[in-house]
This record gives structure tokens, sequence and C-alpha cells, in this order.
């Protein structure tokens, strides 16, 4: 009896730490079969360059969430960036300053989101739901409302060029964050702190941890990953766009959600988030391949993400 | 269990390497929809749709696939990829914005894809497009503009609700309507505001500029007849039934408050009209037939209470 439980015990645990990447391969297999363009090498590269803006966005949020946060403002970070970007451009600003100064700019929004949420205990989804209208209404501001068009070929190359003709540079980028999220998240002091406070506030801050900091530096990196999110993105539709990013946060919470990151915070894998962005991103090409109504696709994400959350409390026996 | 895993995943890169030969099909059309949603929308594709469908029925073309923008140019960005992995001979575009859609119709060219555009042009369209069929949008608020000054001779105070600022339907309706009305002296422009295409956002408007202007306010022009409808509907219950309120594109609300006398006239943009000649160049395109390229304007229309029941 003992021995059974053992196995059930393991059984749970590996299927807690790789079910999500058996539910990848299913769905490979599955539109691999079912569509013979799916599994062209034009439609591989094609699907993990689409997937970078919302994987870079889900990286980073996948920070937030596992300290136990939200952020909902990273639709207008991507706003914001774009025609920032496109402005200096405009101006005359070298390439350089058109990436840096908006990053920049965006990221420091993400230490406000951080800093009222941490210092003064207000809720992240107020919060950043507030400053999701702050951002844009500054977006709208900048633009005058209108798309600033980007007609300087080497930033568009930023979302167009692939490297020995097969590696995108957006995917480049996200597998770069990738790494780097990962080593930070799961091989740090300051990741496992993350991991503290999200699981626990009070026993991270009894046991010295700064919760004030951990949690600012969560939006800090939530920020600036949507802000090189916001540069792909800006060089794909080749203008600034006010208007753009409406409803993103919402696919990178889901492929976060996808990935095993727990809402209730403290849990989180950075493999298991790619593993989310990348079902997100197969999800949209593998129905546009079969055909199917888009309208089905919406109703597929939400459906995953309940399953995801239902496997999570299965093999935790949560109540 | 880790076992097991490393096996599935080592099968995974295997079948990547199998990289399977790229479809062929004789002729696939693509249509990337600007969104699935919108009413007018639901016209433009649910006339080309059947059309499409028979042309696939006569072997004209092989097949053909609807992929929804979602009113983003940055997803019609992603689908024009997957247009072209799918092996599409045509695609049909419906941009969702004149500046960020453009890159659609830039990766068709690189290809050699022949792209129709449908409905709203993007800035590239004229030099890159096969064919544009859709309403000379300048021509909409002008007739918006004529209209109200022909139903109030003595002038007022007018206000506009316009389309979201950057698409060319927005851009182009208002700026008619400001060639008629701003070098009327009868006529003062109180205030234009961006509507969005949501009509609970122009109603919003709406009431608040009544409540600046009540009776002085004559005129109400909107990028659309959705928002023109609720407007409408809103100024009546106010009391304010004598307020012209007219829009864009014939849609049913519009046409039902027509015929029930609660409003007066409204544009109809003969969505059919423009999806149908579009489809007819993509015919012409797939059998090599000679089609009118470059720009293919389809005349707006008056619908009022004369006319009204024609299209309902």
């Amino acid at each position: 009896m003992l021995t059974a439980k053992l196995k059930s015990d393991e059984f749970r645990i590996a299927m807690r730490r790789y079910g999500i990447f058996l539910v990848l391969f299913i769905i490979i297999i599955a539109l691999s079969i079912c569509s013979p363009t799916f599994r062209t090498k034009n439609n591989i590269i094609s699907v993990l360059q689409q997937i970078s803006t919302n994987g870079l966005i889900a990286l980073g949020m996948c920070f937030v969430i596992t300290a136990g946060g939200i952020d909902l403002s990273v639709g207008s970070m991507l706003a914001l960036v774009g025609v920032l970007s496109a402005l200096l451009l405009k101006q005359g600003y070298s390439l350089f300053l058109s990436f840096l100064i908006p990053v920049v700019l965006v990221t420091f929004c993400g230490f406000i989101n951080g800093f009222l949420i941490a210092r003064f205990g207000f809720f992240p989804f107020v919060v950043t739901l507030a400053m999701q209208l702050v951002i844009r209404g500054a977006g709208y501001i900048v633009s005058g409302g209108y798309q600033v068009p980007i007609a300087n070929l080497t930033y568009l190359k930023v979302y167009s060029y692939r490297i020995g003709d097969i590696l995108p540079i957006p995917t480049l980028i996200l597998l770069i964050i990738g790494i780097l999220a990962y080593i930070l998240l799961q091989r740090t002091t300051f990741g496992r702190y993350i991991y503290a406070v999200g699981g626990n506030a009070n026993a991270a801050t009894a046991s010295g941890v700064s919760v004030l900091w951990i949690r600012t530096f969560s939006f800090v990196i939530s920020a600036f990953c949507t802000s090189l999110a916001g540069v792909i993105l800006t060089a794909k539709v080749a203008a600034g766009m006010p208007n753009i990013g409406s409803g993103y946060e919402g696919d990178a919470i889901a492929a976060c959600v996808i990935g095993g990151t727990s809402f209730a915070g403290g849990i989180a894998t950075i493999p298991g988030t790619f593993c989310g962005i990348i079902i997100i991103g197969l999800i949209y090409n593998g129905m546009n391949m079969l055909g199917i109504s888009s309208y089905w696709q919406t109703i597929c994400k939400g459906l995953l993400i309940l399953g995801a959350i239902s496997l999570d409390m299965v093999m935790n026996k949560r109540k | 269990m880790k076992k097991l895993l490393a096996l599935l995943l080592t099968l995974i890169f295997c079948m990547g390497l199998a990289f399977a030969e790229e479809a062929e099909d004789d002729f696939l059309v693509v249509y990337i929809a600007k969104d699935t949603k919108s009413s007018f929308h639901s016209i433009l594709n649910g006339t080309a749709g059947p059309l499409l469908d028979a042309m696939v029925e006569e072997g004209v073309i092989s097949e053909w696939r609807l992929l929804d923008g979602m009113e983003d140019a940055s997803v019609q960005r992603d689908l024009v990829e997957t247009a072209i992995t799918m092996g599409a001979d045509c695609v049909v575009l419906l941009p969702a914005e004149a500046t960020a859609s453009a890159p659609v119709l830039t990766r068709c060219a690189e290809e050699g894809i022949p792209c129709v555009v449908i409905n709203s042009m993007t800035d590239n369209t004229e030099e890159l497009a096969a064919a544009y069929v859709g309403s000379d949008d300048v021509q909409a608020g002008e007739m918006m503009g004529k209209y109200v000054q022909e139903a109030c001779p003595e002038g007022g105070k007018w206000c506009m609700v316009k389309g979201m600022t950057g698409n060319s339907a927005a851009e182009q309706r208002a700026e008619g309507a400001l060639n008629i009305l701003e070098g009327d002296e009868n006529w003062e422009l109180m205030d234009m505001q961006d509507g969005q295409w949501d009509p609970s956002k122009g109603v919003q408007f709406a009431e608040d500029w009544l409540q600046l202007y009540g009776d002085e306010l004559k005129a109400i022009i909107c990028g659309d007849d959705d928002t023109s409808a609720a407007i409408q509907v809103a100024a009546n219950a106010a009391g304010y039934t004598d307020l012209i309120v007219i829009g864009v594109n014939g849609g049913a609300t519009a046409c039902a408050l027509i015929a029930d006398g609660q409003m007066q006239c409204t544009i109809y943009q003969d969505g059919v009209g423009q999806a149908t000649k579009g489809m007819e160049i993509v015919r012409a395109i797939a059998t090599g037939e000679e089609y009118t390229g470059g720009i293919n304007w389809v005349d707006f229309v008056y619908i009022t209470a004369d006319n009204v029941a024609d299209y309902m």
C-alpha cells in the first residue's frame, strides 16, 4: 500500500511538472495529422515569430503573478512604446534612442505600478487598471490619436529579419529573455524571494525578505519585457498605434495559467510558461489552418484555461 | 516517467525534422477579414462567402479560407504569413487600419501574390493592390453635409462623432462633412470627438452636447449609423426630435428607425456591391481574364422614408 501511494505521489508530481508538455505534444501531433500545412518549415517559423510578442509579455507577467500580483496595464504599455518610438524616429532621433527612451519610460511605469501596490497595499487589479487608463491616455495625447508611420527600414527589420533565413529576430529575443527569466526566477536568490513573497508574504517578511522591493521589481520586470514586446509589435505593424494592445493582457495571463502559474502566487515555472505561450499560439495558428471559425478559437482558449486550473486543483487535491 | 517524457520529446523533434512539402492547391484564395463581429463587415463577409463557395463549385478556385483579423492590424499581419504558408494564390484584404495594415500588402507584393483590397484603403493600396473596391468615404461625408444643409437651410450648431481616429473611412467621412459645412457660414462646428465606432461612446458625447447647446444644436454627423441610430434614440427620448442625426452604412437599426419615422436619413454603404465587385475581380484573377485594376468606386445612396423599404 505504501509503495502504491508513493507511486501515486510520484505520478502526481510528474504530471504537475510535465503534464502541460504532454498537452503540448498531443496538440502538435493532432494538428500535424489534421493539417499538412501546419508542419511545414515556414509555418513553424511563422508561429515562433508570431508568439514572440505575447511570449515576452507572458514571461514578465509570470514574475508578477508568482509574486502575488497581476498587471493589466501591459496592453497600454505596448501602445505607448510604439507611439514614442515612432515619434522619436520622426523627430530625427537615432535608432538606439528610439528604442532606449520608450523602454526606459515604460519600465519606469512598471516601477510606479509596483511601488504603489507594494508600498501602500493597493490591490494590484485596481492599480494596474487605473494605470492602464493613464498610460493609454498618455499614448493618445502624445500621438494626437493618430497612427505614426515608421519608414525606417532598419527598425522594421526588428520584426521581419531572419538570421540565416531561419531564425526571426523576435524569436531570438524571446529565447534570450526566456533563458534570462529562467535563470533569474529559478536559479537565483531573487527568484526564490519571488516565490516566497507570492507563497506567503508574512512568512517572507518574517524571514527578512523585503516584500516591498521584491513586488516592485516583479512589476519592473513585467514592464521591461512588455516594452521589448512593444518594440517588436511596432516593427511588425510599421507604425506607432495608440489603440494597439487592447486585450493582450488576457493572452499573457492565459499563457501563464496554462503553463502552471498559480494565481494564488508562489507557483510557476518558466518552461511551463513557455509551453503555455506555444499552446496559445498553436490554437490560433492551428485553427486557422483547419479553417475553424475564430469564435471557436476564443472558446477553446477559455476552456484550456479552465482545464489548466482544474488539472492544477486535481493534482494538488485542493478544495 | 522521465524516460517516457524524453522519448516523447524526441519524437516531437523528429517530427519537426520531417517537414512536409508545402501543400499544393490549384488556386487558393485567402480572405483576411477585418473582423467577423461588426454588422457591416458581416454583410461584406456574408456576401463574399457564397460567391467564393460558388467559385469552388465551378472549379474556378480550388479552395478558400476566411481568416479573422479581429479588428487588429497586428493579427492581420500574422494572418498574411499564414496565408503565404498555406500557399495562397490570391489574398482578399479588408484592412483594419490604414497604416498598420499596410505591411500585409507589402508582404503580398514581396511574395508576388495579388491582393484585392475591399472597403477601406491602406496607405499603399494604390501602389501595391491588384485592385481596390470601396466607396469614396469623402463622398459619404459630403452627402451627409449636404443633407444637413438641405434639411435645415437656416443653419445652426453642429457636432461630429467620428469613427476610430486613423481609420481611413473615419477620416475621409469627417473630411467630406467638413468640406461642405466648414465653408457654410450658417453652420458652426462646436465639437468633434472620436467615437471609436462605439455607439455608447457616441451617445455619451451627444448627451453632453445637448446639455451644453440644447435647441441650438441642429445636427450631429456620425461616422457610422449604429452610432447615429443610438444618438437619435437618445435625443428623441430627451425631447430633441428635430435634431438631425445622420451616419453611414444603412444598418438595420437605422433603417428601422427611418421606417418608423424616428430618424430622417442615413447613407447606405453598399457592402453587397463592394463584396460582389471584389469577388468578380478575384474570379478574373483566378481565370486569367482582364479585370479593372486600380480603384473601383461603389456609390453611396441616401436612405430616407421614401426608399427605406428597399433596404430592409
